[in-house]
């Protein structure tokens, strides 16, 4: 295992000392809610892709969007950091926060920092922006998307005398007298 | 269209309520309650999924309601007329039956066939009269919730409340009346 290990770090640090070998870092923020709901949970999701040739080090994710005063953070942090995100691949990070008010919102980029090569600068990079979205009130929620199975079921059972007892007194009386033509 | 007159016979009195449109004050009133029942139970509707307050919207329930329950009354008695005369075409023998079984309970009395066919047609007229004022309110009434909760709950679900409101009551009971108004011969 220990050989087979240093094996492959050996071809790593070859391919690496290629040169033009840096990271370059895609971040996409998405919302993974169909409806934004106040006082539901919203989950967001950001993949990070490192479309470079290098390895993308001390890689800090960053979403300020989320002020205490708008959202409740439910889990995951808006803050995280990766040590290293090698050459083609991608992480993923989720968080889910709850909106505290309804109305319409502006989700904002979240911010990627990273050293893209060794003794360079750190690199920033913004994700997409999600932007203006509207977060339904619940009561505007249940209005639409709510199934009111109760209050359908109640509806139809005081709906019942209204059309029942009239018909029953109709057939009622047609039963006597087409009953009366058989007799005689 | 001959003048009013306090002159007619019984039988002819006996036509006339048979094929006029007026209704006496006992099917009038039962018009207007089973009208002003159907109309008030869209307010449940609104209440619990539209999420309209009750009291928030009083005034706009009550004109709601009263505007409905006019038109829906309408609707019963336009329908209650035309399906009179069929009701009582369909009862003629069956009637007669009664009548005659009756008279033959009776034998003592001799009745005279005038006032046994008088007879015949007042009851022809009562049991007509009550199931065509039964078959109105439940056709009317079908109608009416049919048109409501199509136009509420599929096209115009997406508009405010308020509106949605005034719309489906509106035009479900003005449809309901309109159709009633139409004439099939």
């Amino acid at each position: 295992m220990k050989l087979y290990l240093g094996i492959v770090l050996l071809l790593l640090t070859a391919f690496a000392k290629g040169d033009d070998e840096k990271a370059k870092i895609i971040l996409v923020k998405r919302i993974l809610n169909d409806i934004i709901t106040e006082r539901n949970d919203l989950a967001i999701e950001y993949n990070l892709y490192n479309i470079g040739d290098g390895v993308a080090t001390d890689v800090e994710l960053a979403d300020s969007s989320f002020h205490e005063s708008d959202f409740e953070l439910i889990s995951g942090m808006t803050s995280v950091k990766w040590s290293r995100i090698n050459a083609g691949s991608n992480v993923t990070h989720a968080i889910v926060v709850q909106p505290l008010r309804a109305g319409d919102f502006n989700f904002t980029s979240a911010v990627v920092q990273y050293v893209s090569e060794k003794g360079v600068d750190v690199t920033f990079g913004y994700s997409n922006e999600i932007g203006e979205q509207e977060i339904l009130s619940l009561k505007e929620y249940n209005r639409l998307h709510a199934s009111h199975m109760m209050e359908w079921g109640l509806f139809a059972l005081w709906c019942m005398p209204s059309i029942d007892v009239p018909l029953l007194l109709y057939y009622l009386s047609k039963r006597k007298y087409s009953k009366k033509v058989k007799k005689n | 269209m001959a003048p009013k007159s306090s002159n007619f016979s019984k039988e002819e009195e006996l036509l006339l309520q048979d094929f006029g449109r007026d209704l006496t004050r006992k099917s009038s009133l039962i018009f207007y309650m089973h009208a002003i029942v159907v109309s008030a139970l869209p307010l449940w509707l609104f209440n619990r999924i539209h999420q309209m307050e009750l009291t928030e919207h009083a005034i706009l329930f009550a004109i709601g309601t009263l505007v409905s329950t006019y038109l829906v009354a309408s609707a019963y008695k336009n329908n209650k007329f035309q399906l009179k005369h069929k009701v009582a075409q369909k009862r003629s023998d069956g009637v007669a039956a009664e009548i005659n079984s009756q008279m033959a309970e009776n034998d003592s009395k001799k009745v005279s066939k005038k006032e046994k066919d008088e007879r015949i047609l007042w009851r022809k007229n009562e049991v007509a009269e009550a199931e065509s004022m039964q078959l109105a309110v439940v056709y009317s009434n079908s109608v009416f919730l049919i048109l409501l909760i199509l136009l509420s709950f599929f096209f115009f679900k997406s508009y405010s409340p308020m509106i949605n409101y005034i719309i489906s009551m509106i035009g479900a009971s003005g449809i309901t009346a309109l159709l009633s108004t139409s004439s099939k011969n």
